[in-house]
């Protein structure tokens, strides 16, 4: 398990906490969102799952690994992967098969298990086609699967994603979508996402909300965007179908509750309509005419 | 200004292999016009951006701008159109290099020889266009959040005082908030009546705001039209990467399920009277 226990932390200078009182677990096979407005927290988050960052205080632990002893690190790093926002720091080779190469290399593998990690994380990310491109001549799309094909060669326990589908386009996103939940439900990795998409919240199975370095709210998706109004309050959105829903049901459409997602709505929009009310005024106009 | 771009290839070498990133690309941006253009990572959305804004030559093909070629036989583009297009590249806020805000957004007039007090006013208005504090300007652009500094750099672009402005994927990786305001920005500076192209992966906000969607697909031009054009359902958007907003989705799925409603509904505020006039021709009193 990684752990968050009574996590704080404090930049250097900074005259408030980016992270205050954090309890948080992640198992593996489970799929953790978090999501807060910029400045919330998140990315100190992130960076304190793997001892980029250590807690100023409390504790932060990976299957019992303390991140704040160094010895502990080489046992940590392996466990927990990381992708950012911004792949070009990521990616440091030459062609995009070497980059995926390194790390594996770095872990002292022998050269048949490197080649199986390497073909097995460009294949799952559909990349084999690119191989011998070099990084910087890929899209930013394309730089991001390498980037996560780069972190599955090291066959993490974990991974975080630091909103590392913001700059892809919807399909990709999807891709990367269906391959970060594949390897979440089949090879039982645990999943952290840092997004901003409601659309990619929904489909968590936890929704976490930081505020001003504290965790707000955490619960199912549907539970969090119930309310819509209350994230726009904290400077974020739900998903626009979620808010569709709650703008029909206060101009008079008994909708129910928890709807997330456009099949949920259509599908409870049709019903409602087929249900013909009673309409009093016909009725009655009829009733007169006879 | 007018911008028209005939028949234009462009081809990056690499490793002494010819890459296509642009084949065979015809389109017009008219003066006024919000356009977006779409596709999928790698289809050649960012290369088709330089090109229009003169940064990139064609290997192939031509640039008009006001019908006036922009490349000759030798040589470099004319001059002409320098400060009249402006061009963000995606996060521009990595340029920003000066010790203060108001220097950032000063160079760019300052090249332009304006008078001292040309570029202060300039640097005034611009700051003030992207809704950012005169006080800020005496600040250190790095001490900025993420989404000022992307406000920053994008008003050192507006104090040139371009025609077109071509963004490159500007609200990417901002919160709503921060998205938000630079939305804002270009409304404006719209309204004023200039032309905005921007590329974009967020379809809800392409389809709420541009005027004409141009999808790229692997170099190639695959379509063109209005966003109902693009996102009514008989467009095959999955084969370009593309999808529709979720909004859109919303009716799209309600039209197969054999609901008598539009899709092309792009807002919520539409949305919400799309429905309510079903609901009322089925009956409901509402």
């Amino acid at each position: 398990m990684l752990a968050f226990e009574g996590v704080s932390f404090s930049y250097p200078g900074a005259l408030r906490p980016a992270l205050e009182d954090i309890n948080l677990t992640l198992s593996p096979g489970e799929f953790v969102v978090i999501m807060g407005a910029n400045g919330s927290g998140k990315s100190t988050l992130v960076r304190l799952a793997n001892g980029l960052l250590r807690p100023t205080k409390g504790r932060v632990s990976v299957e019992g690994w303390d991140t704040a002893a160094d010895e502990h690190l080489p046992h940590i790093r392996p466990l927990v992967g990381m992708v950012f926002q911004d792949p070009d720091n990521q990616l440091v080779a030459a062609t995009v098969e070497e980059d995926v190469a390194f790390g594996p290399e770095n872990l002292g593998l022998a050269p048949e298990a490197i080649r199986r990690r390497v073909e097995e994380a460009l294949s799952t990310l559909d990349l084999a086609e690119l191989r011998q491109r070099p990084p910087h001549r890929l899209s930013g799309g394309q730089k991001q699967k390498a980037a996560l094909a780069g972190i599955l060669a090291m066959e993490p326990r974990y991974v975080l994603l630091d909103e590392a589908t913001a700059m892809l386009d919807p399909a990709s996103r999807e891709e990367v979508w269906s391959i970060v939940s594949s390897l979440c439900r089949k090879k039982g990795l645990g999943i952290i996402l840092v997004t901003h998409l409601p659309e990619e919240a929904a489909l968590a199975d936890r929704v976490v909300i930081l505020h001003r370095g504290r965790i707000l709210r955490e619960g199912k998706p549907r539970e969090i965007f119930s309310r819509p109004e209350e994230l726009t309050t904290l400077g974020l959105e739900a998903p626009v179908a979620a808010v569709l829903a709650g703008r029909l049901a206060r101009r008079g459409l008994p909708l129910p509750p928890g709807l997330l997602t456009p099949r949920e709505v259509a599908l409870a929009l049709r019903e409602l309509a087929e249900k013909r009310p009673p309409d009093t005024r016909r009725k009655a106009g009829r009733r007169r005419r006879g | 200004m007018e911008i028209v771009l005939q028949e234009v290839s462009f081809y990056y070498q690499t490793g002494g292999q010819d890459i296509p990133a642009l084949m065979d690309v015809s389109l017009t941006v008219r003066p006024g016009e919000w356009l977006a253009v779409v596709g999928a990572g790698g289809s050649g959305k960012s290369t088709l951006a330089q090109v229009m804004a003169g940064l990139l030559r064609p290997s192939r093909g031509q640039v008009y701008l006001d019908g006036v070629p922009l490349w000759r036989s030798r040589g470099k583009g004319t001059p002409a159109w320098r400060g009249k297009i402006g061009l963000a590249l995606q996060q521009p806020e990595r340029q920003l290099f000066a010790e203060t805000v108001g220097q950032d957004v000063a160079f760019g007039p300052r090249n332009l020889g304006l008078s001292p007090q040309e570029v202060e006013r300039r640097v005034r208005q611009s700051l003030r266009r992207v809704g950012l504090d005169q006080e800020v300007a005496g600040r250190s652009p790095f001490s900025l959040s993420g989404g000022q500094q992307r406000r920053v750099a994008l008003a050192g672009i507006l104090a040139l005082e371009p025609e077109v402005f071509i963004l490159d994927e500007p609200t990417a990786g901002l919160d709503p908030a921060g998205r938000n305001m630079i939305l804002q920005v270009l409304k404006g500076y719209h309204r004023r009546g200039n032309t905005v192209v921007f590329i974009s992966h967020n379809m809800a906000e392409v389809a709420a705001l541009a005027q004409k969607i141009a999808v790229l697909h692997r170099g190639r031009l695959v379509f063109w039209g209005s966003p109902a054009e693009v996102f009514d359902g008989r467009a095959d958007l999955a084969q370009w990467g593309l999808r529709p907003p979720p909004i859109t989705e919303v009716f799209l799925e309600l039209k197969e399920l054999g609901a008598p409603v539009s899709p092309a509904v792009f807002t919520l505020e539409a949305a919400e009277e799309e429905i309510l006039r079903w609901y009322r021709r089925e009956g409901h009193d509402l």
